[in-house]
């Protein structure tokens, strides 16, 4: 069984009615790493918010299934605790809420769902420190509030700080490796690669081959005007690299 | 209107009867005449008096209210409602000092605590300066209603220079059978000069019944003392609690107030602050939580009489199901207050769409060097944390309840005292439970 399969995906903005991804196949199997990447504005961040169950969307045609699941028939939270997660292109700021007590909530409503039995606050810490420590992440870190005072390359860090926490099994990385040193896409990178198994599925969006020098994926996929037009292989990056997306899009790179 | 004029005597005679002062002397009767003379001459508030424009008491005139019977005293103390703080503890019982359950004895070298009739047949002059204040009942009908029937309370005296290291509480209680009662604390305060003290107020119920609360609280601070002041009012939910404190301040204090305001049926919580000397930081800041059927208003008025003082107020509200809230709130900046930095912010949430919320800030400045700002925002709850929340796998009525306590928690910053911070924190989170229990039940 496929772990994601996305039919002839049609989605508008649920306001202005205006279709933004136009007909998306994508298949993901156990253990495989797809890339995405296009030219900006072209859906990629809609088909994660999609994916995700974000409120403003209507999928109008097509179908999202996500192992035996109906993807779109699920709340945001349920899709989460199924093992689906979206690491932000723009994590969002919580002042006041303690990134801490945030991450904890998050993985015992999981833990909940499964029915297992909640981390106490002990456990909790100890799991977090563990996983803080190979992304670079401190004590000082961790004890704000959710991103807050947080840099750009520090939120990216602390998204897939999450992940490893939550140990989903669709890992939807939206561009996460921009606005990163690097040094931290290094970090981070290693981070991804350490959850690579062969349950686990992964859709990186990016913009730069460099990142698929240091994740390997096994399929490129190139996304223009809400479709995928193209799909490959790695060298594939290194196509697009050398020529742009003027093939896509009709106009001149 | 003849029947609302039955109705303000009714409650006139409600509290007159209420009043323990045998044998007080003369300046006292004739404090108490001004008092009901000013009430008279006043009425109980409605909506057609400017500033009751948003909070009508009309409610309040069409219940007969009686004097509470003396043997409500038995009560135990509430200590789920009150604020946990190990404090010296002050108990009023329907506005009457319960002395036998109050730290009047053995208290830290500087503090004296004196039951009301007495330091009135003492003569103390800041209770007697209080009692016969025109200024603290002119134009205001309930702080005069409250003069013209006073039910007891204390005088609490920080000598100069003191350091009282442990809060004061004062644990007001209300309670009822099945008649309403009415009743008039009236507390009064003295902080010497360079003294340092905190005062905490936890007003609330027992019981079931209707009770109407209507305190008065002088609070005067001396050249550069400090006085932390806080109030919790967590009354019955069927109750009807006004309290008017009067604030002066003398150089160079600092004088800190925050309410945290989630009981009562209808709440009016006003300060008056003057502002008498230079380089004082006065702050008034709360925050509120009203649900079905509540009212709670925060009234403030800031006086600057002088030059260089800061005046800070940020009052956070949450307003659920049918609640509504009120933020009135008017800086003064007399002429010769040069150099006068006021802010004044109001913020509140709406979770229903049932809720309402009034804000009416004011500006009225004198003086031509000062800087001053106000300011109201009325907001929901942000989408894009949600979401973000969700997407971890929280529900979203756990992800709506994380961000309201975020938002309110964030208010209790203003409290410079970090336990009653705590203390007001727990009573944050147990009305998000409170809140979150009334969802699943509807859910
Ligand atoms: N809420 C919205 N309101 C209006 N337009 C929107 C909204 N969300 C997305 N769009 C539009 O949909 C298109 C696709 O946006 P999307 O963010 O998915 O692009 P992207 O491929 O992720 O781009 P980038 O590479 O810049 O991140 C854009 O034209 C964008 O302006
Ligand atoms: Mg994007």
């Amino acid at each position: 069984m496929a772990l994601l399969e996305i039919k002839n995906l049609h989605a508008s903005l649920e306001e202005e009615g205006k279709e933004i991804l136009k007909g998306i196949d994508l298949v993901i199997q156990p253990g495989e790493v797809h890339a995405i990447m296009g030219p900006n504005g072209s859906g990629k961040s809609t088909l994660s918010y999609v994916l995700a169950g974000r409120d403003g969307y209507e999928v109008t045609e097509g179908e999202v299934t996500f192992g035996d699941k109906d993807l779109l028939e699920l709340e945001a939270n349920e899709r989460a605790n199924e093992g689906v997660f979206l690491a932000f292109q723009y994590p969002v700021e919580i002042p006041g809420v303690p990134g801490m007590t945030f991450l904890r909530e998050a993985l015992n409503s999981k833990r909940k769902y499964h029915g297992e039995e909640e981390l106490d606050a002990m456990q909790f810490l100890k799991l977090v420190r563990e996983k803080a420590k190979s992304l670079e992440m401190g004590d000082d870190m961790l004890k704000r509030a959710v991103n807050v005072g947080f840099s750009g390359g520090e939120k990216k860090r602390n998204e897939i700080l999450q992940m490893a926490v939550l140990e989903p099994t669709l890992c939807v990385l939206d561009e996460t490796d921009s606005g990163l040193d690097i040094d931290a896409l290094k970090i981070v990178a290693d981070g991804v690669n350490a959850l690579r198994n062969e349950n686990r599925g992964m859709l990186l969006i990016t913009h730069y081959q460099r990142l698929l020098d240091y994740i390997q994926p096994d399929f490129v996929h190139v996304m223009a005007a809400g479709k995928i037009q193209r799909s490959g292989g790695k060298e594939l990056a290194l196509e697009l690299e050398e020529k742009g997306y003027a093939d896509f899009t009709g106009k001149a790179a | 209107m003849p029947n609302d004029m039955a109705n303000d005597n009714a409650l006139l005679k409600a509290f007159s009867a209420a009043a323990p002062f045998d044998g007080a002397p003369d300046w006292f009767g004739a404090a108490t005449a001004a008092g009901a003379e000013t009430f008279e001459t006043l009425g109980l508030p409605t909506n057609r008096t400017e500033a009751w424009k948003y909070t009508s008491l009309r409610g309040l005139g069409s219940l007969s209210f009686a004097a509470p019977s003396a043997d409500a005293k038995a009560v135990e103390i509430p200590r789920d409602s009150v604020a946990e703080i190990q404090g010296i503890e002050i108990v009023l019982v329907n506005g009457r000092l319960d002395e036998s359950r109050s730290a009047l004895e053995n208290l830290p070298v500087g503090l004296a605590i004196t039951p009301l009739p007495q330091a009135i047949e003492f003569e103390n002059g800041a209770v007697k300066h209080a009692l016969q204040d025109e200024g603290a009942i002119d134009g205001l009908p309930l702080a005069a209603l409250n003069t013209a029937g006073i039910s007891g309370g204390v005088l609490i005296e920080v000598a100069k220079n003191a350091v009282i290291a442990k809060p004061i509480h004062i644990i007001s209680i209300g309670t009822a059978g099945d008649e309403p009662v009415a009743f008039a604390p009236r507390n009064v305060v003295w902080v010497g000069a360079n003294a340092q003290a905190t005062l905490v107020e936890s007003h609330v119920g027992v019981g079931e019944g209707s009770y109407f609360s209507n305190s008065v609280t002088h609070v005067t601070v001396e050249d550069e003392a400090v006085f932390h002041h806080y109030k919790l009012q967590n009354e019955a939910r069927s109750a009807y609690h006004v309290a008017m404190t009067h604030v002066t301040c003398g150089e160079k204090v600092i004088y800190d107030n925050f309410a945290l305001s989630c009981g009562a049926k209808l709440a009016r919580n006003e300060i008056r602050g003057k502002l008498d000397g230079s380089e004082i930081l006065y702050a008034v800041n709360g925050v509120y939580m009203a649900a079905a059927n509540q009212h709670l208003d925060n009234t403030t008025f800031i006086e600057h009489a002088k030059p260089n003082s800061q005046s800070r107020e940020i009052y956070k509200g949450v307003l659920d199901e049918n609640g509504r809230g009120v933020f009135q709130g008017k800086i003064l900046v007399q002429r010769p207050a040069q150099k006068t930095d006021g802010y004044q912010m109001n913020r509140a949430l709406l979770l229903s769409r049932k809720a309402e919320i009034d804000s009416k800030p004011e500006l009225e400045i004198y003086a031509d060097d000062v800087k001053c700002s106000h300011g109201a925002t009325v907001g929901e709850l942000d989408d894009d944390q949600l979401f973000y929340l969700k997407a971890r796998g929280i529900s979203e009525h756990d992800a709506r309840n994380m961000l309201i306590e975020a938002y309110l928690r964030d208010a209790l910053e203003e409290i410079r005292v970090d336990k009653v911070a705590e203390a007001f924190g727990t009573k944050i989170t147990a009305w998000l439970a409170e809140r979150a229990l009334r969802e699943d039940a509807a859910s």
